[in-house]
């Protein structure tokens, strides 16, 4: 495995199971521009350099949004105290999934099948296809009598709403879903 | 997230090479977290085919515009023909490693399919054809004698009216146990006529050739044990032993020690139950379990310190 390949597995495992929390977490705060802060969060995660010794994902997520917020209320100078107050709180958050966290946990089977609804029939249809079928993009093509090429347009547009609605969910703990398997790989 | 998600379907279907996406992953971190949320999105919508088909609401329920009415009432016989070819066709069917599932057929004919197991469905008119490719599976074929029922596994083909039987791809042989009815069996190659093998014995095909095997009750118990989730062993070698549960388990059991191998064990575990297993080994035996990297555990002699030491010596 590549350095980059290893680097997504530790991103994969230790950091993005906490992007639904930072989102809540920061709706709570009211802060604006959730979004962009959700995606320079996770850039900053990624970016850092001694990634490999980082196994306290949650910490370090919630420890870079609060450093972003409080940099970014300093430059404006024009936030409340209390504001600055409630950012000392963000890291805080811990102690595991909240109450709310385990029931939205449960809810990440309906989130995925409302995004699949929301989508038009071929992308829905070509993404159940492919990910619940196993059916092979070429298989899929030739069953619905497009080209390949489009199959992938239909699954691209699925995996964007996957991945929206996915983001916003809680992941459930899967049994076997090993939280440190990217490690395997080193050692 | 659009560029990933275009990118995450093209590697899918493989037309879009290692070296380009590399590149791309490289070319900015922004690059790497957008593909990183696409797959891990990806891996966590398995989930869905946990799913009963029903419960995925196949085709999406929708109000059609005025305009899409007008489209639709042009399109009605294509669209039906469209729509039926979906509920009546589940055309891959496949368990993970440690699943177990069985799947209903529209004529009434069931397959249980056993751990990491895969199969191609395809119902016609003249015949109900399915295709073994990977993995172990029971079929109770409902009867239909205008549709005959044909498996193919390997070399093998095996054919059946109503009747039910089991088949095993082996390493190099395929393993068919018939349990109810006669099925008639066939090597691809083969000159000679089909077999016909009835209730209660086995035959074992391999290229070039088809075995038939008597089968003690005992044993015929014991190749239909997996639908209990259980695997048996009666003086199998510890080598054989480990082989059955790594066909369950993410968890691999290497024996890495020929003075291990051949020990002959016995008793009844249920397919998960792997540490079960190594205690009473190691209690019962000389022999050691030793993790190793990757979930691997290594079986090896009580004395020895560790694989190192006989793959060095």
């Amino acid at each position: 495995m590549s350095d980059r390949a290893e680097k997504m597995a530790w991103f994969k495992a230790q950091i993005l199971p906490h992007e639904a929390a930072l989102r809540r977490r920061l709706a709570a705060l009211r802060i604006p521009d959730i979004e962009d802060v959700v995606s320079e969060v996770l850039t900053r995660a990624y970016s850092i350099d001694n990634w490999p010794r980082m196994d306290q994902g949650r910490a370090l997520v919630f420890q870079i949004a609060r450093n972003l917020l409080v940099d970014a209320a300093r430059r404006h100078a024009i936030v409340s105290i209390d504001f600055v107050a409630d950012l000392e709180t963000l890291h805080l958050d811990d102690g595991g999934p909240s109450p709310e966290a385990t029931a939205a946990a449960r809810d990440e089977l309906r989130q995925l099948q409302r995004a699949l609804d929301a989508l038009p029939p071929q992308p829905r249809r070509v993404f159940l296809m492919r990910r619940v079928q196993e059916l092979s993009p070429q298989e899929i093509a030739a069953e619905l009598h497009l080209s390949v090429s489009t199959v992938e347009k239909h699954l691209a547009k699925a995996m964007v709403a996957v991945t929206r609605a996915l983001g916003a969910t809680e992941p459930v703990s899967r049994p076997g879903a090993d939280k440190d398997r990217w490690r395997r790989t080193k050692r | 997230m659009d560029a990933a998600a275009a990118l995450f379907a093209r590697v899918q279907s493989g037309s879009a090479d290692a070296a380009e996406v590399d590149a791309w992953l490289d070319a900015d971190p922004t690059h790497a977290v957008a593909f990183a949320r696409v797959e891990s999105a990806w891996e966590r919508a398995e989930r869905l085919k946990a799913l009963p088909p029903s419960a995925l609401a196949l085709e999406p329920a929708f109000l059609p515009t005025r305009r899409m009415a007008a489209a639709l009432a042009v399109g009605m016989v294509g669209a039906g023909a469209a729509g039926a070819w979906w509920l009546t066709r589940r055309p891959i069917e496949t368990t993970a490693r440690g699943e177990r599932r069985t799947v209903a057929l529209p004529d009434g004919s069931r397959i249980e399919l056993n751990t990491d197991s895969r199969i191609a469905v395809a119902y016609s008119d003249s015949r109900r054809d399915i295709v073994l490719t990977r993995g172990e599976a029971l079929f109770d074929v409902a009867k239909d004698p205008s549709r005959p029922f044909i498996v193919q596994a390997g070399e093998a083909q095996v054919r059946a009216v109503g009747t039910a039987f089991n088949i095993r791809l082996r390493d190099k042989v395929v393993e068919l146990t018939v349990t109810e009815g006669v099925v008639a069996v066939d090597e691809r190659a083969a000159k000679t006529p089909p077999r016909h093998v009835p209730e209660g014995k086995g035959a074992v095909i391999a290229t070039g050739a088809v075995a038939e095997v008597d089968l003690d009750p005992e044993v015929l118990r014991r190749r239909l044990l997996w639908r209990d989730g259980v695997v048996e062993f009666e003086g199998d070698t510890l080598e054989q032993a480990a082989a059955e549960f790594n066909r369950y388990n993410d968890r691999k059991l290497v024996v890495a020690d020929p003075q291990v191998a051949s020990i002959r064990v016995g008793g009844r575990f249920g397919t998960h139950e792997v540490d079960r297993f190594l205690g009473a080994l190691q209690a019962g035996f000389p022999v050691r379990a030793m993790p190793g990297e990757g979930g691997v555990t290594y079986l090896v002699h009580a004395d020895s310190h560790g694989p190192e030491s006989f793959s060095r010596g």
